[in-house]
């Protein structure tokens, strides 16, 4: 008996993780060769300005970074502090998950993160989706650079018919946490919302979000369905006339210079003013209980500087410092700039997670015709009043 | 006697384990099915049977079960008929016969991990199966197999066939070398051809060797999950949605245990009753 | 005549199925030395390359997924060893009466798949505190049902009496079972050890809920975890593959023999 005991204090010794005083634990989604030395050397100048303090990074990625901290949080063994998406902070703060926090950044900035008038997370990175244009297709196909929905849907169509093997539009297939974010920006340039002020209803079934499902649905009438991966593929080898993609794209792009004339624009409105988009955000978030909060707190800060965010930013090849009186002498990054400017976030709600699978369910199902667009948004939008109300859940103001 | 006692205290690790890993959990199961438990909390409330009448209104759990009798239905007698011929084929001593049999195995001992990575790979568009149907005249779905409703599932299932045959080819072959010599003798003394002598002798005397195969093959399709999870998710629109991943997708994915309980007990249920309604029909005893 | 027509109708007809069966396999070999960022096997433009195996080593912790696949299979293949000819060996010589009905329990276990009891499972090892440690990958799996079930039938079939001489020589039970017993049960043991180690070499279900830090990661599930887009393309996925597949098929064409022999065990028993 004193043998089993022993081996499996052993067991638990080797795999429980270092938790001395000293070491602070951070989960983070930036694992290629690029970007995590930077981080790596970011977090040693902390713990140099830090003597005795130590910096643990784990690695996360987007595919399963959500379930892995629930359960971090279900199994009482979370990080210290965390980088965390905008749309999860909600979700993890309305449990009392996450620590207070202060920043003075651009308010538009820190909405994602607010919850019931307090701020729980720091953004670090920002990046918006954008459109990219393969100019040679559009030629091609004798279509003009599109200025309103109705000349985009019928350039997509025109370059839908060239041929067999060249698709005007790169529609997402159903991929977790990918294929909500294509919609948005059609909605919010058409003037919808996903949720009323009071976050207590849901606003899916107004006439606006279901002309913007009715247009997005056309456009992958004249497109390929295919996953986020796939669709960058075919777009880098001169197939698709034009995609939704984040920053990465480009770097990718001037990585491995295509044979074609590409060009980035913003979204339109169905009129052709600038659109809004959906901006992805990577925020710095603190675990309540932590008992090196204190810490946590000022490594979140350390690393959320302007400096700190640019150098991220840099290494990446994308993305934003959450600050507005950045210089960029790059059109193509001058455009992701204003991108970004005229882009929303989803709103702050705990059962954001919920609905998210719930929008792409409905996504789906209107993508392969399970029923009329307005029918699957109605009941979409009833399913996520009915959630929200019987959650009691308000983001008060 | 005395000694015959103390030797049953050999069997205490699978009495611990018995209690431990199987008994506790069935018992706890259903204590978890009766609550509303939310993973990311912990916070749990006792509801009574409320979430099995929500299963059963849940159009996404039905879907979920008759893809997993699709899937059970479907390819167990597929992998049992092309098993039992290609063991008989091998059976007849062909040249290279312990190439072949070796070779059919590679895939059932590969992680199906790996298996569903590379055909996940090859179902795409632009993809080698799909070029192949492209150039042979047949016109493949054109967003690849995987991202269509009707042939998702089917591609899936044509996958796991071709991934489970070697395995039973060998359980046959096992089953084909057990049969006394002397009954072939019998039948080719008679002139049975190979077809007869299958039919007449081979066939009937793998009986037994058949049940095997079936029941352990149910067991296994009804689990079908690594699949799913690498290559759709459940995707498009829940045609590939299986039980064993409806229950992942609630219980870890949307941290609803109380609900995904309730669920995995009604497969557990639908399994041990299929398990015991195929023992009858099989006919398998076990003498002691 | 017609005879050897047949005789290669059918060979050319086995030569077709081994193609199809060995194709895929290949075909991951090959596209693991692709060119990083290719999507498939371009015929007309293949390449060669070792680099997607060092960024799989380099960018993914794969060492130590290996590490743990193998440190795990090895565990848990070791401990079902010992400790399911201990229940064999109980059940077969215990007495009848008591023994009959635990061994039905084990056959009964054998038809309930454990995957409906992932979530007490992994509610139990949150509790205990095994969560993400060796001890919830290790621990569940020490004693199969499968195992009790080959080594009593198995040891039912070995004679008695060397065992009843040891113990007039005043041999204690536990030093018969090390030192008679177990010797003889080898080639069982072996047909077990291979069936252990192949199922958890694969296994992915409950490793991958149950850990979920990368250190604790094993193989299948770091593989299934490289889809993400914006950091894996399918050469390195596939060196990745080619790492977690080919040990196990080099290891079964070594030991052809006892593995086939191993997985029919239990099929010829009936």
């Amino acid at each position: 008996m004193r043998i089993l005991c022993s081996a499996v204090l052993v067991f638990l010794a080797c795999s429980g993780g270092n938790k001395s005083d000293n070491v602070i634990r951070f989960w983070q989604f930036w694992s290629d060769m690029n970007t995590k030395p930077v981080i790596e050397q970011i977090a040693a100048e902390f713990e140099a300005e830090n003597p005795g303090v130590k910096i643990e990074i784990t690695d996360l990625t987007w595919a399963n970074g959500h379930d892995k901290l629930v359960i971090s949080f279900a199994a009482n063994d979370p990080p210290d502090i965390m980088e965390l998406g905008s749309d999860w902070v909600a979700e993890f703060s309305s449990n009392g998950l996450l620590a207070e926090l202060e920043s003075d950044l651009p308010e538009n900035y820190l909405y994602p993160a607010v919850w019931e008038n307090k701020l729980y997370g720091l953004p670090w990175l920002l990046d918006s989706r954008l459109l990219y244009f393969n100019l040679d297709l559009l030629e091609k196909a004798g279509a003009e650079f599109p200025s309103s929905w109705a000349e985009l849907e019928s350039a997509c169509e025109k370059i839908n018919r060239l041929d067999a093997d060249l698709f005007g539009f790169g529609c997402n297939s159903a991929e977790k946490h990918r294929l909500y974010k294509k919609y948005l920006p059609f909605l919010w340039s058409n003037g919808g919302r996903i949720l009323n002020d009071e976050g207590n209803e849901s606003e899916l079934d107004s006439r606006e979000a279901i002309e913007a499902l009715e247009y997005y649905l056309g456009l992958c009438d004249c497109g390929v369905i295919e996953s986020q991966r796939r669709l960058e593929e075919y777009f880098r080898e001169g197939k698709i006339g034009f995609v939704i993609s984040g920053g990465w794209l480009l770097r990718r792009l001037r990585a491995n210079p295509p044979e074609f004339k590409y060009r980035l624009a913003t979204f339109i409105t169905p009129r052709g003013d600038t659109g809004r988009s959906f901006f992805g955000g990577e925020y710095i978030a603190v675990h309540s209980k932590s008992d090196k909060i204190d810490l946590a707190r000022k490594f979140a800060e350390f690393l959320t500087t302007k400096v700190n965010s640019q150098r991220l930013c840099d290494a990446a090849g994308f993305g934003f410092p959450p600050y507005l009186d950045l210089e960029i002498s790059d059109p193509q990054k001058a455009i992701q700039a204003r991108q970004l400017s005229y882009s929303m976030a989803a709103p702050p709600t705990p059962l954001w997670n919920d609905i998210e699978m719930d929008i792409e369910d409905a996504l789906e199902a209107a993508l392969y015709d399970h029923g009329t667009p307005e029918e699957i948004f109605k009941k979409m939008s009833e399913t996520i009043t009915e959630k929200l109300r019987s959650a009691g859940h308000a983001n008060k103001k | 006697m005395r000694t015959r006692n103390k030797i049953l205290l050999f069997t205490t690790p699978w009495i611990v384990y018995l209690l431990v890993f199987w008994f506790y959990p069935i018992c706890y199961s259903f204590y978890l099915s009766l609550t509303e438990y939310h993973l990311l909390t912990g916070a749990s409330q006792f509801i009574g049977f409320d979430n099995y009448s929500k299963l059963f209104g849940d159009p996404v759990f039905i879907t979920a079960l008759k893809n997993t009798f699709i899937f059970v239905f479907g390819t167990i007698p597929v992998t049992t008929i092309l098993a039992l011929v290609l063991a008989l084929f091998i059976a007849e001593k062909i040249p290279g016969h312990r190439i072949f049999q070796a070779a059919y195995f590679i895939p059932s001992i590969t992680a199906m991990v790996v298996v569903a990575l590379i055909f996940y790979n090859l179902y795409s568009r632009d993809g080698y199966i799909f070029t192949l149907c492209r150039m042979v005249g047949l016109s493949p779905p054109v967003n690849g197999f995987l991202q269509s409703e009707s042939t998702a599932l089917l591609s899936i299932m044509a996958m796991d066939i071709w991934v489970a045959i070697g395995y039973y080819v060998l359980i046959f072959l096992a089953g084909i070398k057990s049969i006394p010599v002397e009954l072939y003798d019998a039948a080719r003394v008679d002139g049975a051809g190979f077809i007869r002598r299958s039919l007449n002798v081979t066939i009937p005397l793998l009986k037994s060797t058949f049940a095997f195969v079936i029941v352990l093959n149910t067991i296994r399709s009804f689990q079908v999950f690594v699949e799913i999870f690498v290559m759709t998710s459940g995707r498009p629109f829940n045609s590939t949605l299986t039980a064993v991943y409806f229950i992942f997708d609630k219980g870890i994915a949307r941290g609803d245990i109380g609900y995904a309980s309730a669920a995995a007990y009604l497969l557990f249920m639908i399994i041990l009753i299929f398990s015991l309604i195929q023992f009858r029909l099989t006919g398998v005893r076990r003498n002691s | 005549m017609s005879n050897s027509l047949s005789k290669w109708l059918l060979f050319a007809f086995l030569v077709v199925i081994l193609f199809s069966t060995l194709f895929p396999m290949i075909y991951m070999i090959v596209l693991s030395f692709q060119n990083p960022g290719s999507f498939s096997v371009d015929l007309s433009n293949l390449s060669f390359t070792i680099k997607n195996y060092m960024t799989v080593f380099k960018s993914n912790n794969f060492g130590r997924y290996f590490f743990n696949s193998i440190f795990v299979a090895v565990v848990v293949t070791v401990g079902n060893m010992l400790l399911c000819a201990m229940v064999g060996y109980g059940l077969s010589r215990g007495p009848n009466k008591i023994t009959w009905p635990i061994f039905l329990t084990a056959v009964a276990m054998l038809m309930i798949p454990l995957h409906v009891l992932i979530l007490p499972i992994f509610q139990m090892m949150l509790k205990l505190g095994w969560f993400d440690t060796y001890m919830a990958l290790i621990a569940p799996w020490l004693v199969s049902p499968l195992g009790v079930f080959l080594m009593k039938q198995y040891i039912d079939g070995l004679p008695v009496d060397l065992e009843d001489a040891a113990r007039i020589d005043g041999a204690g039970e536990v030093s018969i079972f090390f030192k008679i017993v177990m010797p003889l049960c080898k080639p069982a043991l072996a047909v077990l050890a291979v069936q252990i180690f192949l199922t958890t070499w694969n296994s992915f279900l409950f490793p991958k809920i149950l850990t979920n830090s990368s250190e604790m990661y094993t193989l299948p599930v770091g593989l299934a975890l490289m889809q993400d887009p914006r950091s894996s393309d399918w050469p390195v996925t596939m060196a990745g593959s080619t790492v977690a597949a080919l040990p196990v098929i080099i290891f079964f064409l070594i030991f052809q023999k006892r593995i086939t022999e191993g997985i029919t065990a239990g099929a010829v028993k009936q």
